[in-house]
């Protein structure tokens, strides 16, 4: 078709020469003829200068710096406007434009007078199905914004013309008279966003910019790809990304309307900030400083952004809103970033699953919309199978839905706020536990300093998934747990190797096996969440494999895993730390020689050190990871032994022998777990006596451990085995199914014996457990010691008095099993937590505790109330003695007595910091759960009523005054002269830890995590 | 990663090398079954403490004096309604007591008061906080300057409940609050108007209480003499009150008084043991006693040359005690004892007279007499025994009764004309209280 169009192909070469000779035959094979074309090299060194001689282009060369937008504006000096019409055809080195795109190009404009600028569909160089671009905006927050997603193909789903914000200049048509009027492209973009800004402008002056999707152009991306060196003059560095960055901001903030400014701005920041964190975590630094050089870079130079607003001003007929309507929502952008970041994800996790295995639909036969059959002549009805048949097939889904059933029914009274046995309750928002480890000082009790375990704060995020809904998230746990540790043992046992029956078969043994449902049902947390993660031992199998050969990756996601481990159970954290002892100490050994003869240094870097340092990680790391908690451990050993929570007494000796770790809620002894006969059937199978070996000797470890009783976590019991129990369950069930699976269908072939025999008693004590013990879960099993919404304790008016600027105490009083038993609350039952940092009162106050049971006790009071206790709280009120010691003992005032217990007010009881002035004159200083403030009028005597601590601090108009401990055990501090106080309990070492970890933590969560690649080390035919 | 078995390793080991494995693991679990029987028992769960509880003695009462008798000197005692509630160690084993009850701190000894007013001596045990208390003794007649002392040594409020008994029936309730770290007097008249025949029960509702009762008689301006009476704990279906002083000069007349607390009437019969035998009054052998009223019946014509015990058996509980009358000179009110066992006390510059009743009487006795010099002895017989420590007093004296065998006792103190009595039953003010030990535990505030 005949048009007037003058067309003017300006083409910009710069080490082009890889894709140079297909854009000029594409040039020069066009459908629609180009008028002129000129050539502009940009000091190329390779040999595109030849090439565009040879192919007989007139050219001309320009200095290597010279950006893209001044090489155009040369070429259009050397080459006079012919007329009216003509049009500008930016064409680059490594964009081969279609036989055909011109004349689509010509033909959308032909029809469209207010179109100033016009685009091709953008296709891939080497895929040429990938979809590139098909015009192009910019994201509020600097993001170059196609709409497409990663590595789109094109189906035709995007064509019909379109206006856009701006097409690239990569095949751009572009008006010769807008192009000059505009000013051309704005040499502050030497390259990049250079076309965004143009479409920006174009819009502004009153003209238009369409995608023309029937033209197509195969497009490299050389420069952003870094497939070539990036050398203008604007390009700091070198860094083609940090260019990117940069003239995004500039773009943004020198076309956007100047209230937007500041908004703009900050999401500027931000985005760059996290994206800098994402290029850190994937181990690509020199990105990341990118990202935050490019807005310091427009930011430190106010000068040309101003100069290019008010050079738009003069230039601009609509306003920079019209635009709007091409920036991407907020949302668009979100959905887009999750489906990469889940893309990426199952590519990470899947990577062996490539495209080619993805399976695509290839007729309408594939995806179902008509059936093979659908050209037979003769219908066959088909043969439809009864239900039962089907569900005989897939007994997997009978038995998930059977163990859903168990799960629910075994919890019908653990829906709601748990509470009971070692769990205590809950607070509202996980977003407590967090603010619970980075306090160093515990309002539990009297008080402590005691470390947080790491488990709190991991609890604490893992809500997240129920918005930090913590009771909804803890009772989803206990609910989900054994149709959880089904499924996950399930897929454990068919990734290994089993088949379905047999999966389902070792997934039933586990999920029933004693220490879970002992654990639920006395609400052990930490080893209900040791259950549901030890299958994963099976994938980075630490106790089998010498990792001398493993990847440093690998080795840090095993550290990551194990301190997950050991923050919920310090026991793992003591049985690593041995294992991985012994085996640092073998390697040690081995390598004497080679210390004697390398020296430590050379040693260091020799190959063959490559194992001993991984031990070393794998033995440090974990601990590092759980400071300052497990510093705690190392200077009390004995704490290795407590279970997360509070302690209560489990089973001994002979449940233990029977892998059931005991207690009130553990299945009986007579439902014996298989998991005994399993570990000592194993020991005949060559293959299996490491993991049977490991598993009978961690079973009699813990026989052992069960019975000594160990103090902690503010009370006293014998050591709980479950965590031990069921690593023996994870470490025997897979290998032992996994043999019987081609075992027993020997047993027919050879003549009837003791193999017979012992592969029949482990079958039926299997089938035995596994059907008993489902009925006692929805049974007897079900009357847990975890309860939902279980009656507070401490009464609610004394909760409600907790929050008042006293902060007063409460002992409360029970007798339970006839032993007597005291704790000191803040107004509230003991919190999750809080059993953890609990720490034995002041020797002042047990005494006093002492005598006042005993009767002994005309003091009492008086140490109590110093003590800043103010309520005594009686809850055994059948203990007719005990109420009658205590109205006996003087000084306790009794103000309610309810049948869920007799409260009395401990007469002249001290706030929770007083004041006491030289004149006796005493003034409570009004005291948050942190710090205390006040003002002073005179000198005198501040008493702080928690327990004494050496980090105590008090500061009189900001200067520092020693801490005392006065003779009652109460930290105090002697005020000189009046002025404004602070008191407060000084953390900086707890949070000096708390950054180390944190430091520790995002060290080894980048080492762990897959390394990102930069541009110019993928593959280019992977990026077009 | 655990592989799949292939099938060729399908065959177990060799036997001998499979029974060698078995037994290293059966090994291997049986010691650990051993270690587990070998771990220390856990010493945690009730965990007794025990302790005597601190003691109050009365203040001074009547218009003389008081004094304390401490088991040993430095003892810790503080004035109860001082404004300190410091303790001080006393000074000596005697100490005075003025306006205010004195509180002796915890100490196994057993501390005594003993008051001097209008002619008359009266002895009490200085006892621990009594959530309970009866006494049987006083008068609200016309002659009668009895008062109750209710003393809260606490530092909180108390609340008392004061039922009085008079000679036809119980008396409304009054209750009375005590200031914390105080005592209040409440006269015998004003709870008993009018009447001879009182008995009071004391019911401590809340706060650490102690009460005396102190009885002065006059008649116009002429003493008749006054005493401590020693209170007695829930009623009981026997009743020994060890020592009630008996005279063939006809100067000493006794009265026996009881009440039946109950709603039943009882029947009760009352044995006498003295140095002559032991008999039953007459009158006294299934006697009945209507229930609610105080009842006083005069012990005549007992004629003895010892001091005599008093058993009282009944069907139902009762309390009960002896008026002991000089006639015109003193009198003094004996109560009932609880069963002897391990008992200190200090009787500096005193010598009294010890009256053991029982059916066995097997106690021991050590002493240090006045030069400090430790003696003992072995008191034994039955039915009654009596014994003296002998010219030049005693200081600390020590009893051990065996508990098998129930023994009780009482002292008879008189000064040294003979003019002035006072019974002291031989009751520890405290007895060693066990508890549990208490346990600070996270369970106390868990479910």
């Amino acid at each position: 078709m005949a048009d007037n169009f003058f067309v003017t192909a300006v083409v910009v070469t710069h080490d082009g020469a890889t894709w140079l000779p297909q854009v000029i035959a594409a040039l020069g094979s066009q459908n629609r003829k180009i008028e002129r074309i000129i050539a502009v090299d940009t000091g190329s060194t390779d040999n595109s200068l030849k090439l565009l001689k040879s192919a007989g282009i007139p050219y001309f060369e320009e200095d290597r710096d010279m950006g893209y937008g001044d090489a155009i504006d040369h070429a259009l000096e050397l080459t006079p406007q012919a007329n009216d019409n003509e049009w500008i055809w930016l064409i680059h080195d490594d964009c081969a434009p279609d036989k055909d795109a011109l004349a689509q190009l010509l033909e959308a404009v032909a029809e469209r007078p207010q179109v100033a600028i016009a685009g091709p569909k953008l296709r891939g160089w080497y895929d040429r199905n990938h979809l590139l671009e098909v015009g192009v905006s910019i994201a509020s927050n600097g993001a170059r914004w196609t709409g497409l997603e990663r590595q789109e193909q094109d189906q035709g789903q995007h064509d019909g013309v379109r206006e856009v914000l701006a097409v690239s200049t990569a095949g751009a048509l572009i008006r010769r008279s807008v192009y000059e009027e505009l000013g051309g492209l704005d040499t502050n973009l030497a390259l990049f966003r250079d076309d965004v800004d143009l479409g920006w402008r174009a819009y502004v002056a009153g003209h238009s910019v369409i995608a023309v999707p029937d033209a197509v152009a195969y497009h490299a991306e050389a420069s952003s790809s870094e497939r070539r060196p990036v050398d203008v003059s604007e390009a700091f560095l070198h860094r083609p990304l940090l260019l990117d960055r940069r003239n995004a901001a500039y773009v943004l903030l020198v076309n956007a309307t100047w209230w937007t400014l500041p908004w703009i701005a900050l999401q500027l920041l931000t985005t760059s900030v996290a994206r800098a964190v994402v290029n850190l975590l994937a181990k690509l630094p020199g990105y990341a400083g990118d990202e935050i050089a490019a807005v310091g870079l427009v930011l430190i130079n106010p000068k040309e952004i101003i100069q290019a607003r008010r050079y738009r001003k003069k230039k601009r007929f609509i306003s920079s809103r019209i635009i709007r309507r091409f920036i991407p929502p907020k949302w668009s952008q979100f959905r887009m970033a999750s489906e990469g970041l889940s893309s990426l994800i199952s590519k990470t996790l899947r990577p062996d699953v490539t495209l080619d295995e993805i399976p695509h639909a290839q007729s309408y036969s594939d995806i179902g919309v008509i059936g093979d059959s659908f050209d037979d002549p003769d219908l066959v009805p088909s043969k439809e199978e009864p239900l039962w048949k089907l569900l005989a097939k897939k007994p997997h889904f009978i038995l998930f839905f059977a163990m859903t059933v168990v799960s629910v029914l075994a919890a019908r009274s653990r829906l709601g706020n748990l509470s009971g046995g070692a769990l205590a309750v809950a607070p509202h928002s996980g977003l407590t536990l967090l603010s619970q480890y980075a306090q160093s000082w515990h309002l539990v009790g009297l008080g402590s300093s005691a470390t947080t375990p790491p488990w709190i704060p991991v609890l604490g995020f893992a809500s997240v998934v129920t918005l930090f809904n913590l009771p909804l998230f803890i009772t989803l746990i206990f609910l989900f747990a054994p149709i959880l540790s089904f499924y996950i043992f399930f897929r454990v046992l068919t990734k290994l190797g089993s088949t379905r029956y047999y999966g389902l078969i070792g997934a039933g043994i586990y999920a029933f096996s004693p220490v879970l449902w002992a654990s639920i049902n006395q609400g052990r947390l930490g080893t209900v969440i040791i259950i549901l993660i030890a299958p994963s031992l099976y994938f980075i199998s630490p106790f089998t494999r010498t990792n001398e050969s493993a990847s440093w990756r690998r080795i840090f996601a095993i550290t990551l895993l194990i301190a997950v481990f050991c923050a919920f159970n310090p026991i793992i954290l003591a049985g690593w730390l041995f294992l991985q002892g012994y085996r640092l100490a073998i390697c040690g050994w081995e390598l004497r020689d080679l210390y004697r003869e390398l020296g430590i240094q050379k040693l260091i870097f020799a190959p063959e050190s490559g194992g001993i340092k991984r031990r070393f990680a794998l033995f440090l790391t974990p601990w590092l990871l759980t400071m300052p908690w497990s510093i705690a451990m190392v200077i009390h050993p004995t704490q290795f032994f407590l279970e997360p929570g509070i302690p209560i007494q489990s089973g001994q000796r002979w449940y233990e022998f029977f892998a059931n770790p005991g207690g009130a809620g553990a299945p009986p002894l007579w439902l014996i777990s298989p998991v005994l006969l399993l570990a000592l059937s194993a020991v005949a199978i060559t293959e299996l006596r490491s993991a049977s070996l490991m598993a009978t000797a961690v079973i009699a470890i813990a026989i052992s451990l069960s019975s000594f009783t160990i103090a902690g976590h503010g009370s006293s019991a014998n050591i709980w085995t479950g965590p031990i129990i069921a690593i023996a369950s994870a470490l025997v069930i897979p290998g032992v199914l996994l043999y019987a699976e081609g075992f027993i269908p020997t047993l027919r072939d050879i003549p009837l014996g003791k193999k017979h025999l012992v592969t029949g008693a482990i079958a039926l004590v299997t089938v035995f457990s596994l059907v008993a013990t489902p009925i006692w879960a929805i049974t007897g099993g079900s009357q847990s010691l975890v309860k939902a919404d279980q009656e507070q304790i401490v009464p609610a008016f004394v909760t409600a008095l907790a929050d008042t600027p006293a902060k007063p105490k409460t002992v409360v009083i029970n007798v339970i099993d006839g032993q007597v038993m005291y704790e000191i609350s803040r107004g509230s039952d003991i919190q999750l937590g809080d059993a953890d940092v609990t720490v034995a009162p002041p020797p002042e106050v047990a005494q006093t505790m002492n005598e006042l049971i005993a009767g002994a006790g005309i003091q009492s009071s008086k140490v109590l109330g110093q003590f800043g206790i103010q309520y005594l709280f009686l809850k055994a009120v059948n203990d007719g003695s005990l109420i009658r010691i205590i109205d006996g003992s003087g000084g306790f005032a009794r103000m309610s007595s309810t049948p869920s217990g007799i409260v009395w007010k401990v007469v002249g009881a001290s706030p929770r910091v007083l004041f006491i002035g030289k004149d006796y004159s005493t003034k409570i200083i009004p005291s948050t759960n942190i710090s205390a403030e006040g003002d002073l009028s005179q000198p005198g005597v501040i008493v702080v009523a928690e327990k004494y601590d050496q980090n105590w601090r008090l500061l009189l108009d900001g200067q520092r005054v020693p801490l005392q401990h006065a003779s009652n055990g109460l930290p105090i501090f002697t005020i000189e002269h009046s002025g404004h106080i602070t008191v407060l309990h000084d953390g900086t070492l707890h949070r000096s830890l708390i950054s180390l970890q944190l430091i520790v933590l995002i060290t080894v969560v980048v080492l762990s995590l897959p390394a990102g690649r930069r541009k110019r080390e993928v593959p280019i035919e992977e990026l077009v | 990663m655990l592989k799949r078995i292939p099938q060729s390793l399908h065959r177990l080991q060799r036997p001998q090398r499979i029974d060698e494995r078995i037994l290293g693991i059966a090994a291997l679990l049986v010691g650990a079954l051993a270690i587990s029987y070998a771990a220390p028992v856990a010493q945690n769960s009730n965990n007794n403490q025990s302790a005597f509880p601190a003691t109050v003695c009365p203040a001074k009462l009547g218009d003389g004096t008081t004094t304390a008798f401490l088991p040993k000197y430095r003892t810790s005692v503080r004035h109860v309604v001082k404004k300190s509630v410091s303790f001080y160690k006393s000074l000596s084993a005697l100490e005075n007591i003025n306006s205010s009850a004195l509180l002796v701190d915890s100490n196994p000894g057993t501390t005594f008061a003993l008051n001097n007013s209008g002619g008359g001596i009266g002895t009490a045990i200085c006892e621990a906080g009594n959530a309970d208390q009866w006494f049987l003794g006083g008068s609200g007649g016309l002659t009668s300057k009895a008062q109750l002392d209710i003393v809260n040594s606490g530092l909180s409020p108390a609340l008392v409940d004061i039922t009085g008994y008079s000679s036809k029936q119980a008396l409304p309730v009054i209750s009375v609050s005590i200031p914390a770290n105080s005592d209040r007097t409440v006269f015998v008249d004003a709870l008993v108007p009018g009447d001879d025949s009182v008995a009071l029960h004391v019911v401590t509702r809340a706060g650490r209480v102690t009460s005396f009762l102190f009885d002065q008689r006059k008649k116009g301006l002429h003493s008749l003499g006054s005493d401590l009476v020693n209170s007695q704990l829930s009623p009981s279906t026997k009743v020994v009150i060890p020592t009630v002083l008996q005279s063939s000069s006809g100067k000493v007349s006794s009265t026996f008084r009881v009440l039946v607390p109950g709603n039943l009437d009882a029947n009760i019969k009352l044995t006498m043991n003295s140095g002559d035998g032991a008999f039953t009054p007459v009158g006294f052998d299934g006697r009945t006693i209507a229930h609610g009223q105080v009842v006083d019946i005069p012990l005549a014509d007992l004629t003895s040359t010892t001091p005599m015990s008093v058993v009282v058996e009944s069907d139902q509980p009762v309390v009960a005690s002896v008026l002991t009358a000089f006639t015109g000179a003193d009198f003094a009110w004996a109560t009932p004892v609880s069963q002897l066992s391990q008992l200190t006390m200090n009787f500096t510059g005193l010598s009294p007279k010890f009256v053991f009743t029982g059916t066995d009487i097997n106690v021991g006795v050590k002493w240090k007499n006045s030069n400090g010099k430790s003696m003992s002895a072995q008191i034994s017989g039955s039915d009654i025994a009596f014994w003296n420590p002998g010219t030049g007093g005693i200081r600390t004296i020590t009893f051990t009764a065996d508990p098998k065998k129930p023994v009780y006792a009482g002292t008879i103190i008189r000064n040294g004309s003979g003019g002035q009595l006072a019974y002291l039953p031989l009751s520890a003010g405290a007895v060693l209280e066990k508890s549990t030990l208490p346990i600070v535990d996270v369970h106390a505030l868990s479910r």
